[in-house]
């Protein structure tokens, strides 16, 4: 993920946990990401990693609800979500030994 | 959702969306506005957007497969007709002058000089600008305005790098060689810059060539070449109105002045003497007309094939 999304990684690592739970649209994907992570995206951000998480097939656009877009997560986006998620638990675990240890 | 706000923040907002790309702007701009319209507006979110906005003009610009091959045949057209333009440029205008020498008569060989001057600005710098103005022309003709501002968005980011590239290479001759805005240094570099920058972009753009980053260079490549060649173009145009409207009379008068001076040279210099001035202009300037008119065939030519641009769905 972080070679294909550059400096939007982060937020496409939140985006996708975010619609792990639910297909969201723009701004309830905002406040989602705001609740679990504190982190706040702005909208310029969050279209950057939504147009190449759409573009790689990763998420997908479902009917529209007004202006409002809602957006699920695919079976590659879940998949790429999980393998990011095994590597991200693997450093948590190798970065708590270590502390542990010093 | 959070009430709506108004004022000069959203309306920025507003204006910071229309900077998208078109072809984004179809796709994402009416559900992003609607994110505006309900969000808390800073100058953190305009900064945000601006930035937002440019990345998305570079991505739709170099890294969606749909717009990939139009992009590439465009690419491909301009450096050719870029490389084809400075390389004819390049080796016409170094074509040295007959020496003085050879003429026993100064005048003579002044008015032969002024002539062969003539013919370098009309020819090589007017002529350059025109077979570039025949193939902007057929592409403006070929395409719907739609697709050209379409093709002109979508190519913004590398027309600005290629600006750039240029404006480093013009302030660098200014600066190195003390040169004018329109010094032969000047003309040179930017011959030089279109030709080493169209032919690395043409070998980067090559089929076995296809990752983001070597591509990304291609493309820089190719704007500082293509830019070069329109500067290049643009400068000789204005050289050459300026030098018709200051010296339009004295240059019909030399090739006059010319001719007769070598007629009536033929009884005591012999045909070849008094033949060699006019066949030096008159042949130079026949030569270069005929390069002249293969340039611009084979530019309408390469620029014939972008007609059929793949352009995406959402444009038609």
């Amino acid at each position: 993920m972080g070679t294909a999304f550059g400096r939007f990684n982060d937020p496409a690592l939140l985006i996708l946990t975010s619609l792990a739970a639910a297909p969201r649209h723009g701004y309830a994907m905002m406040q989602d990401i705001a609740q679990f992570s504190g982190v706040r995206l702005e909208p310029g951000t969050l279209y950057a990693a939504l147009t190449r998480l759409e573009s790689r097939g990763w998420i997908e656009a479902l009917p529209a609800d007004d202006r409002r877009r809602p957006y699920g997560l695919t079976a590659a986006g879940a998949a790429a979500l999980r393998d990011k998620l095994a590597v991200l638990e693997a450093i948590t675990a190798l970065g708590c030994a270590r502390l542990a240890s010093a | 959702m959070r009430p709506r706000r108004s004022g000069l923040a959203r309306k920025l907002a507003r204006a910071c969306v229309g900077l998208y790309p078109p072809v984004w702007r179809r796709r994402y701009a009416s559900e992003l506005l609607a994110i505006v319209e309900a969000h808390h507006v800073t100058l953190r979110t305009l900064l945000d957007l601006l930035g937002g906005a440019l990345d998305a003009r570079i991505f739709y610009s170099t890294s969606s497969p749909k717009m990939s091959p139009g992009l590439r045949r465009l690419v491909s057209a301009t450096a050719i007709l870029a490389y084809f333009v400075a390389y004819y440029a390049w080796f016409t205008v170094d074509e040295p002058l007959p020496s003085e020498r050879l003429y026993r008569a100064p005048v003579l060989w002044r008015q032969t000089e002024g002539l062969m001057n003539l013919s370098i600005e009309v020819v090589y710098f007017g002529l350059i600008g025109l077979s570039l103005l025949v193939g902007s022309a057929t592409v403006l003709r070929a395409w719907r305005a739609r697709h050209v501002v379409w093709a002109v968005s979508t190519s913004l980011p590398t027309a600005v790098s290629g600006l750039c590239g240029t404006a480093v290479l013009a302030g660098a001759a200014v600066v190195a060689a003390g040169a004018g805005p329109l010094s032969p240094v000047l003309f040179l570099c930017l011959l030089i810059g279109g030709m080493v920058s169209s032919l690395a972009s043409i070998a980067l753009a090559s089929p076995p060539i296809r990752s983001g980053t070597w591509r990304r260079l291609g493309i820089i490549f190719l704007s500082l070449g293509v830019t070069s060649g329109m500067a290049l173009a643009l400068a000789a145009t204005i050289v050459f109105a300026w030098d018709l409207t200051t010296n339009g009379v004295p240059i019909i008068s030399s090739a006059g002045q010319v001719t007769i001076y070598g007629a009536a040279a033929v009884p005591t210099e012999g045909w070849g003497y008094s033949l060699r001035p006019t066949g030096s202009w008159l042949g130079n300037l026949g030569a270069s007309v005929g390069l002249a008119v293969l340039a611009t065939v084979m530019s309408v030519a390469a620029l014939r094939g972008t007609q059929r641009l793949n352009l995406p769905a959402s444009v038609d």
